[in-house]
């Protein structure tokens, strides 16, 4: 058989096959075409969010953890970036502001030259060169928008068109910047482009103070597991997009078989069979792997505006949300959709190799064979079990609790039919002497196997759903009761001015009930950038603060300055408890704290102290007062709001009422989960469709095995009945597992996956509506599974059932 | 007593009609065998069909003991093949996921017939007593095919429908199937209509008729 | 600083013409007609001191330079280098102060011996005091890498880095010497020409630290100051300096520009430590790569030097063949050893071998 063109005309009557069976071939391309269409999907979501946000992060100067500040709050001279760089500093100087005509647009003023080693300035220099930066015509650099809103205001300048950056920000030359704020010989930040020095006792004389926000980390760990999640739901979908291939693919095998069998009495040997059997996968890996991409761009398009907002809001920052097409990319799932295919068909290309014309060996019943099946399952299940148990003692980091977490998955999806399994025999151990019930359970059995792969999806993608829920659930319970307990104060009124802060101060404390100055600084422990938080202690912190261990009359002792209190965080990081001792270093001063009290702080990644404002105003005099949270005597406020606004002619967004707060940091939680959420629904639909593919699919091989049955004298619809009740009992049973299953992983997540990235715990709840809900899910799903399948059973004309064709199983 | 009146059927082929009964009228009285001959594809496999309420006839009348099954809806008739037929098919229609015990003590048990001696007696007289535990896919054809016949024999029916019973047997298993299957039907007084090629088989029984041109004749006493 | 400054073409291109002089006045700006232009360096040179010894706005391109061998307590050579460069994107009369002034500073420092060569580089805008010359006192200053002085007599150079610091004191003992006529140094034959004085009679001593560990070292130093807007012509595609130091006192200063179409131009000062300079006849004067060894990066590292007037038959070897300057701009400058009818030390630069840079320019 080496022609080339009697291979092909083997080829071809190796693909006769589907045109026999189109609904196989059609479901072929759905599980392909799913699971390449969400995995793509998944990766454009992440890349294009990860692309957008890394663009702007760099071009706004804004991951830099470490830069110097005027410790008063207010603008610096030229001389102190020199005066630095003199000794050594190699910093680069920034003057961020807005100009007083158009508050809404935020000019950042850079030096390409002492910056020129950053990544932020060097991205830039690709899109404009430095001469015509610093020198020529000063351009200012703006995305397309803030283009056309601001360029009427100053028609002398030249614009240059940077779409990577965010809307509402100008970057020029800072001698540009000085120019248009009107701050000539002033700079905002210092951000260091080479190594930090330890010393930093220089920077007070200047009036500069050296602060490190761990934004950066924060930024990096919340994406990190954000697009973790997103990836780790990717992945599952494909999982079960290519069981329903797998399933599919191996019921084609069975019935081909004979088929393939005729073509190697023909010469042909096993080899050139499998390798065209390989040719034919990759055909249709190809071909819906192709779809399938299609599939996911219009996918991500939909779902991305909304992980935008999610990140946006997390992040502080408008993203600009473009798909981008790039045909590595396209290649690359290509590839992904090949490599599953083939891995998904390997079980039948194996056997293919090994098919030989005549059929010969011994038979083996559908029991044993079944019972083998089911052992190298167990086997497997208990191997992965094994290895996710090493993992839990031992494993570090996120990727280990991803993995767990995968782990887990398969090991239960393999149990599953073993689970099955023993539940029929369960059933069966009733010993109900009725043949009808007899054969139901025999032929409930037998078709454990046929199904398992598609069960096996919907196991998933229930325990999934089960898991997710509940750890979002939990974290949504836990965090609004949270914010119900952290937000009590009426107003938050914050000041940029510290002259006109006090001022309000005083002439607040005859309005309300308690004004409560809110300051913090950073600081340094053990290498840990922390918050230090200045509160009065008030009747309002010791009723609402979610105390999670004290010593006793801790507040009492807290208010007198014999401690502070620490956040869940940084008790975990630092490993410390109460009565212990936390030493920090915070603007270029040693101090040391006694640990008081330990309270929850969820939704933070940032360790916190909290001492007494009285404290706080001794150990940092330089840090104005500039926020304050508000106990009003009643709860509308809107006068007092106008009141502080006419007569402090402060902008209204300085001052925050309660419920506006909450709502805005419930926003952020639901945007952020939002798609979570909607991608655990549609593993679900998957998983749906794989049922719904596999019933049909098998519909035409059931026929033939209830046909003796009815001859016999049960009529159709009785049986139709009972086939479905059958398949009602799998994913019933199926139900039943995957709680305990989904249980696990809501736990695996929370204790795991979300402790690794985000050092708190969510504190688990548990959500039997939401359970019940599902149910009624899956039974939606297996009654729409079985619909078409029913009534073809009803349906079924005497002449087909007695067209007892056998298929070989 | 199983009647046949007037009983025509047709098939649509891709050829066009094709007439495979016209108008077959026969009486077969209780307690006495049949064997209806003619060639491949003569109309013998519907003629039983039609007569054991699995095909619906175009026109005529199919009667067991005066009741016409063909005005009985499906579960009526499905009942009256559950309590007073058993069919044994050409190709066995064994149900694949029971064992051969559990396939040849399935319709007796839903006919509420069940009687364990007596499948004693029938499994050992077909020599059937050492597979009962196999699955019918790891049996060989001959043994399927007595199988087949001792789940339609146990059931103690009033009229078994046999469709070439003896196809898949050499001659042993032939001579100890027709000696099983006569002596049964004799002693349960049980109707045996037999559609086959075996000459053997047709000399055993009562009476033989010819399905020749979509009619049936009688050929000899 | 390798990997940043690679990708930073624009800068690299601009300082590519400034110090490979590759720039001319008409090149840039054709579309304006009405931008002021940089002066020319011409016959009407006259320079003024101290005036001249700080910089100069109106001129495109100018360096302040310095090149010392030295030697440790245990007789082993190093060599040190620092060089201020300073380029102007708009001619100046006076420096423009704050952000808006448009001269860009670029600092080389150096530290060669035979196995190590370490090399750092600093960026710095003018007119906000971060970098500049001043003449009187002499102070030249990037950062806190500075030389400085009441003038050019008694230096102080003062660099720390990352991984090379050093602190020398330069002493000279005779005045410094003016190349090609009143210090008009030509350099091709179409009018190309710099404002060039050097100041090679020093005597040197002081400290280096390399990777933290701190050497004594004494020896000779020589600065040079030079100037211009249009440096080299169209075709010429870089040079060969050399500063060498005869045991016996004398200096001799040479370079070779190199045409693209493998012409010469040849320029040569030597002088007495009495103070006396005599501007060498270019058609005696032989410069030829003795070993062209490609490992070293196209760079050749022995040279063979004659000149008939002098009776110099010389050999010039690296003390370290591997010194290029892995700078946004890279070139090769290091000491070297001076053998045959002459002995002694000196230094070498090398411009205009990679190929690459300025095939993309």
């Amino acid at each position: 058989m080496s022609k080339p063109r009697s291979l092909f005309s083997v080829f071809l009557v190796v693909l006769t096959h589907w045109k026999r069976k189109p609904l196989q071939l059609f479901l072929i391309f759905v599980g392909l075409t799913t699971a390449t269409a969400l995995w793509s999907t998944v990766k454009l979501i992440n890349e294009s969010a990860e692309r957008s946000f890394n663009a702007a992060q760099q071009l706004l100067n804004q991951t830099s953890a470490e830069s110097i500040q005027s410790i008063n709050g207010n603008y610096f001279p030229d001389d102190s970036f020199v005066e630095l760089r003199k000794q050594g500093w190699e910093v680069t100087p920034i003057l961020r502001g807005s100009p007083p005509y158009e508050p809404l647009l935020t000019i950042i003023g850079v030096d390409l030259i002492s910056s020129m080693t950053s990544s932020s300035s060097q991205r830039l220099m690709k899109t404009v060169d430095f001469e015509r930066f610093m020198a020529d015509s000063k351009p200012l650099l703006a995305n397309q928008r803030t283009y056309e809103k601001f360029s009427q205001n100053t028609v002398l300048d030249t614009f240059i068109i940077l779409s990577d950056l965010p809307d509402g920000y100008i970057i020029c030359d800072i001698g540009k910047a000085q120019e248009l704020l009107g701050l000539e010989g002033r700079l905002s930040s210092m951000e260091f482009v080479g190594p930090i020095p330890n010393d930093m006792t220089e920077l007070l004389a200047l009036g500069l103070y050296f602060t490190e926000t761990n934004q950066k980390n924060e930024i990096q760990n919340l994406s990190r597991s954000f697009h973790l999640n997103l990836e780790a739901f990717g992945f599952l979908s494909f999982v079960v997009g290519l069981f329903i291939y797998y399933s599919i693919i191996t019921m084609a095998y069975e019935q081909r078989k004979s088929a393939l069998r005729n073509l190697r009495v023909l010469g042909i040997s096993a080899i050139t069979l499998s390798s065209l059997m390989i040719l034919e996968i990759a055909l249709f890996a190809l071909l819906s792997g192709n779809l399938g991409m299609f599939v996911s761009f219009i996918i991500a398009s939909y779902l991305l505006p909304d992980v935008s907002v999610a990140l946006a809001s997390l992040f502080d920052q408008d993203m600009t949300h473009i798909i981008s097409f790039s045909p590595s990319f396209w290649i690359l799932s290509l590839f992904v959709s090949l490599l599953g295919a083939i891995t998904a068909s390997s079980t039948v290309l194996w056997r293919a190799s090994k098919l030989s014309p005549l059929e010969t060996g011994k038979k083996i019943a559908w029991v044993q064979k079944a019972n083998y099946t089911l052992k190298g399952q167990a086997f497997l299940c208990v191997l992965f079990s094994l290895v996710a148990c090493i993992l839990m003692l031992y494993g570090d980091g996120l990727l280990a609790a991803f993995i767990l977490l995968g782990l887990i998955i398969l090991a239960s999806t393999l149990a599953l039919p073993t689970v099955l399994w023993t539940a029929v025999n369960f059933i069966l151990s009733f010993k109900i002497d009725n043949p009808i019930f007899q054969w139901f359970i025999a032929d409930t059995k037998q078709q454990i196997n046929g199904l398992s792969a598609c069960l096996m999806s919907l196991l998933i993608a229930l325990s999934v759903n089960i898991g997710v829920n509940g750890m979002i659930e939990s974290f949504r319970q836990t965090f609004l009761g949270w914010l119900d307990q952290r937000l009590v104060s009426e107003l938050y009124l914050s000041v940029k001015d510290p002259a006109l802060a006090s001022q309000i101060e005083l002439y607040l404390d005859e309005k309300v009930e308690s004004v409560l100055p809110i300051v913090k600084v950073p600081a340094r422990t053990k290498n840990i950038l922390i918050d230090i938080f200045g509160f009065s202690p008030d009747l309002t912190y010791e009723e609402n603060w979610p105390l999670l261990q004290a010593e006793d009359m801790a507040w009492e002792k807290i208010t007198r300055g014999e401690g502070v209190l620490i956040n869940e965080q940084l008790s975990r990081r630092l490993q410390a408890g109460l009565s212990d001792n936390i030493s920090v270093i915070s603007n270029g001063r040693y101090l040391t704290f006694k640990v008081l009290a330990i309270y929850s702080d969820y939704g933070n990644s940032k360790g916190q102290i909290m001492i007494p404002i009285s404290v706080f105003d001794e150990k940092f005099p330089e840090i104005p007062h500039l926020q304050f949270a508000l106990r009003t005597y009643s709860s509308n406020n809107e006068e007092l709001r106008r009141d502080l606004i006419q007569k402090f002619d402060i902008n209204s967004t300085s001052i925050t009422d309660q419920q506006s707060l909450k709502d805005f940091s419930t926003q952020i939680f639901e945007k952020t989960f939002s798609v979570t959420r909607a991608l655990a629904v549609l593993t679900l639909a998957v998983a749906g469709v794989s049922l719904f593919t596999s019933v049909t699919s098998l519909s035409a091989q059931r026929i033939s095995q209830i046909a003796p049955v009815w001859a016999i004298g049960i009529n159709r619809k009785a049986l139709a009945k009972l086939e479905f009740l059958r398949i009602f009992t799998f994913t019933f049973i199926t139900f039943i597992f995957s709680v305990p299953i989904g249980l696990v992983i809501a736990w695996i997540l929370m204790n795991y996956v979300h402790l690794e990235a985000f050092d708190w715990r969510i504190p688990a709840k548990y959500f039997p509506v939401q359970w019940l809900e599902l149910f009624l899910v899956n039974l939606a799903v297996t009654f729409v599974s079985v619909f078409l399948y029913y009534f073809s059973i009803r349906r079924a004309s005497p002449s087909d059932l007695l067209r007892v064709t056998s298929y070989e199983t | 007593m199983l009647a046949v009146k007037n009983v025509s059927k047709s098939y649509v082929i891709p050829e066009g009609v094709q007439e495979v009964l016209k108008g077959v009228s026969f009486d077969f009285p209780r307690g006495s065998s049949f064997a209806i001959l003619g060639e491949s594809g003569s109309g013998k496999s519907t003629l039983l069909h039609v007569m054991a309420g699995l095909e619906k006839p175009d026109t005529g009348t199919v009667t067991l003991n005066d009741t016409n099954m063909w005005i009985l809806n499906e579960s009526g008739r499905a009942k009256l093949r559950r309590e007073k037929m058993a069919v044994v098919f050409q190709q066995y229609n064994l149900i694949n996921s029971l064992t051969i015990g559990q396939n040849i003590s399935f319709l007796p048990k839903l006919a509420g017939r069940y009687d364990s001696s007596f499948i004693r007696k029938t499994v050992d007289a077909l020599g059937l007593s050492n597979i009962l535990s196999k699955y019918p896919e790891q049996t060989s054809g001959g043994q399927q095919q007595r199988t087949a016949l001792a789940r339609a024999l146990v059931s103690k029916p009033s009229v078994i429908f046999a469709d070439e019973p003896t196809g898949n047997l050499d001659e042993d298993n032939t001579q100890r199937v027709i000696e099983v299957l006569t002596k049964f039907t004799n002693n349960m007084s049980t109707s045996l209509i037999v559609a086959t090629h075996s000459e053997l088989l047709a000399s055993k029984m009562n009476s033989v008729t010819v399905l020749e041109g979509g009619t049936l004749k009688l050929v000899k006493t | 600083m390798k990997h940043s400054c690679r990708n930073l073409f624009g800068l690299a291109v601009c300082l590519a013409v400034t110090f490979c002089g590759l720039g001319n006045g008409e090149e840039k700006n054709t579309e304006n007609v009405l931008k002021p232009k940089f002066d020319v360096i011409d016959k009407h040179l006259k320079l003024q001191f101290p005036r001249d010894h700080g910089p100069h706005h109106s001129f495109r391109f100018e360096w302040w330079y310095i090149t010392a061998n030295l030697k440790d307590k245990f007789d082993y050579d190093h060599g040190a280098q620092f060089t201020l460069f300073r380029t102007a994107l708009e001619p100046k009369i006076t420096e423009e102060k704050g952000w808006n002034n448009t001269e860009v500073w670029m600092a080389h420092i150096a530290s060669t011996d035979k196995n190590t060569h370490l090399v750092e580089e600093k960026f710095a805008r003018g007119g906000i005091s971060q970098a500049g010359v001043t003449a009187y006192p002499f102070l030249a200053w990037i950062d806190n890498w500075r030389v400085s002085g009441k003038d050019l007599n008694k230096l102080e150079l003062s660099v720390t880095g990352k991984k090379l610091s050093y602190y020398l004191e330069l002493e000279a003992y005779s005045p410094i010497i003016f190349h090609g006529k009143n210090g008009l140094s030509a350099k091709s034959d179409s009018g190309q020409a710099s404002a060039y004085y050097s100041q090679p009679f020093y005597s040197a001593s002081g400290w280096i630290e390399k990777n933290g560990i701190r050497h004594e070292v004494s020896g000779s130093a020589w600065l040079d100051h030079e100037w211009s807007s249009q440096f080299l012509s169209r075709n010429q595609k870089g040079w060969d300096w050399f500063s060498l130091n005869f045991s016996t006192g004398e200096r001799l200063m040479l370079f070779k520009i190199r045409d693209e179409d493998g012409s010469q131009f040849y320029s040569g000062t030597i002088a007495n430590s009495d103070g006396s300079v005599i501007n060498l006849n270019p058609r005696g004067i032989s410069i030829k790569p003795v070993k062209f060894k490609k490992s070293y990066s196209n760079y050749p590292t022995e040279w063979r030097i004659k000149i008939k007037e002098l009776n110099v038959d010389i050999l010039i070897n690296a003390l370290n063949p591997h010194s290029i300057m892995d700078t946004s701009i890279p070139y090769w400058e290091g000491p070297t050893k001076i053998s045959g009818s002459h002995k002694g030390s000196g230094y070498l630069e090398m411009t205009g071998y990679e190929e690459k840079l300025f095939l993309k320019r």
